[in-house]
């Protein structure tokens, strides 16, 4: 498949219409879906349509924009006008149809994406396996008796599988980086705050992003560029201008890269470990730092989501919990009877942690950690082993996610594959690192990664596995 | 924070009366495992010391 960059530029210089281009990927989707599952419906009249208005702005000699013609698809939570936004959950199926598209949507349109339609996620973001009862699982298209990751399974798959190049996604504790890290390719968490959330059906307020993924780290960048700007109907978005990242990929001279050791090694698998080292190597990292707060960080996201998330859906829940994701329903009940004291503190420690997270980036630019504590784990694995502990595999995926995105910081996750091969002789399945920045330098993880890619140690793979 | 079992299952089948929850015994015990497990994890929380002039953070702005 081509990249996005490739497609609007063959669209801009007439190589080939946005009809032509939503033509090969509405038979790339025919063709490889069935086996996949990452797409839970589609928007073709839509698509047409979207395509239709690019060819006739060509046509009039009329400037194309930035994505002109590129085909995307979004995770079952962004509001398209029309639609009901079902968040992955049967229970939502009867809601009223959304007014207008997401803010994310809109922007993308006028950017001249062409929507193709909307990606499978663990019932209302609640997970790391997209395991959805309802919707089925994804498979993972480098081994499909493994699972995709999640909560944003449908958009990673959908990227790895080559349907599409680019998907949104998002990430409240790694639902971008858990299965950016177990599908293989290149995925953005931006700052807390940095792109909008209007239209994105709620998890938890307090740590809800929204992300994206692409096969290279230019189509991120193009597509986080799009994504950016203030929306005043996000109390949490920060209301900042644009900062454009695409134009400005160059790896700053002197970047100080540091690998994080501590919770992001004691939970992580040789793999993990290994990926990291080599992203350091290449990256020049020269201290190893130890954030002694990440347990608490982890332990304060997974309380605030619990409560938050227990919260939101409780009337549904006490109504109707034979509708819900048997495999969340309970966590969520769950997590609407913390206490009130619990979720406090935490919030309180959420600021300690920043402000320690904060005097690390005194001394590096750049933190490097795995992403998930191991590779794809088998479809309907009821545990994951880390270094020889037996844990529950939908909870402890996002183990060395949510220290991070609880206080909110930037990061990029870059695929890596090790080397070797499997017993049966296969190429040993991608795992990611997670490149963090302070607040705000998007720019730094992305030049980071793009300079990874560019030296072939982090990059995206065709699958070679067929599903069937 | 080291809460007994006897504890933990007192208070969830009162949190779960207190806040509208009727649940079978299975969905019950369901939600106690669930709510275990949260509470082990929140010891990490609950242990750490903090300053009390320590501001939450509900709303985070970098």
């Amino acid at each position: 498949m081509a990249s996005a960059a490739q497609i609007a530029a063959e669209v801009r210089d007439g190589t080939r219409s946005a009809a032509e281009v939503l033509e090969h990927a509405r038979a790339r989707i025919a063709a490889q879906d069935p086996h996949l599952n990452c797409f839970v419906g589609h928007t073709w009249e839509r698509a047409h349509a979207e395509a239709a208005a690019i060819d006739a702005l060509r046509a009039r000699g009329t400037a194309l924009p930035p994505l002109a013609g590129v085909p995307y698809a979004v995770k079952d939570l962004f509001d398209i006008a029309g639609r009901v936004t079902q968040a992955g959950g049967a229970v939502n199926a009867a809601n009223v149809p959304a007014a207008r598209d997401a803010a994310a949507i809109s922007r993308l349109r006028a950017a001249g994406a062409v929507l193709l339609g909307t990606l499978n996620m663990d019932e209302h973001a609640y997970g790391f396996t997209t395991e959805n009862t309802y919707y089925g699982a994804t498979r993972n298209p480098h081994a499909p008796d493994r699972i995709a990751g999640g909560s944003s399974g449908g958009s990673a798959a959908a990227v790895a599988a080559g349907l599409v190049p680019m998907t949104l996604g998002s990430d409240t504790n790694g639902s971008v980086r858990v299965p950016a890290s177990l599908c293989g390719v290149f995925g953005i968490k931006p700052t807390y705050g940095r792109l909008s959330r209007c239209g994105v059906f709620p998890f938890v307020h307090s740590l809800d992003h929204v992300g994206a993924f692409a096969g290279t780290v230019v189509d991120l960048a193009l597509l986080y560029d799009v994504l950016q700007g203030a929306d005043p109907d996000d109390p949490a978005c920060g209301q900042r201008a644009p900062e454009p990242t695409a134009t400005r990929l160059n790896l700053p001279a002197g970047l100080r890269v540091g690998i994080l050791s501590g919770w992001f090694e004691k939970w992580a698998d040789t793999a993990a470990r290994s990926a990291v080292q080599r992203v350091g190597a290449a990256l020049g990292a020269t201290v190893i730092l130890d954030w002694v707060g990440a347990e608490a960080a982890r332990a304060a996201a997974f309380i605030i989501t619990g409560a938050e998330g227990g919260a939101l859906h409780a009337r549904g829940l006490q109504e109707r919990y034979a509708e819900y994701e048997p495999l969340s329903r309970d966590r969520l009940i769950a997590g609407h009877l913390i206490p009130a004291g619990w979720v406090i503190r935490a919030q309180n420690l959420r600021r300690a942690a920043y402000r320690q997270a904060l005097e690390l980036f005194r001394d590096v630019d750049l933190l490097l950690a795995p992403a998930t504590p191991v590779s794809a784990p088998l479809i309907g694995a009821e545990t994951i082993a880390v270094n020889g502990q037996k844990l529950p595999s939908r909870a402890s995926l996002g183990l060395l996610t949510q220290p991070v995105s609880c206080i909110g910081l930037p990061v990029c996750t870059v695929p890596v594959w090790p080397d070797g091969v499997s017993e049966a002789g296969e190429s040993l399945l991608p795992i990611g690192v997670q490149l963090i920045a302070a607040p705000w330098r998007e720019d730094r993880c992305l030049a980071a990664a793009q300079y990874l890619e560019q030296t072939g140690v982090c990059r995206t793979r065709a699958p070679v596995r067929a599903a069937t | 924070m080291d809460l007994d079992a006897r504890t933990l299952e007192d208070y969830v089948r009162s949190a779960l009366a207190l806040n509208g929850y009727a649940l079978d015994e299975e969905c019950s015990a369901a939600v106690l495992l669930q709510f275990a497990r949260i509470a082990t994890i929140a010891a990490a929380v609950l242990d750490e010391p903090l300053s009390p002039t320590t501001e939450p953070l509900p709303v985070f702005r970098p």
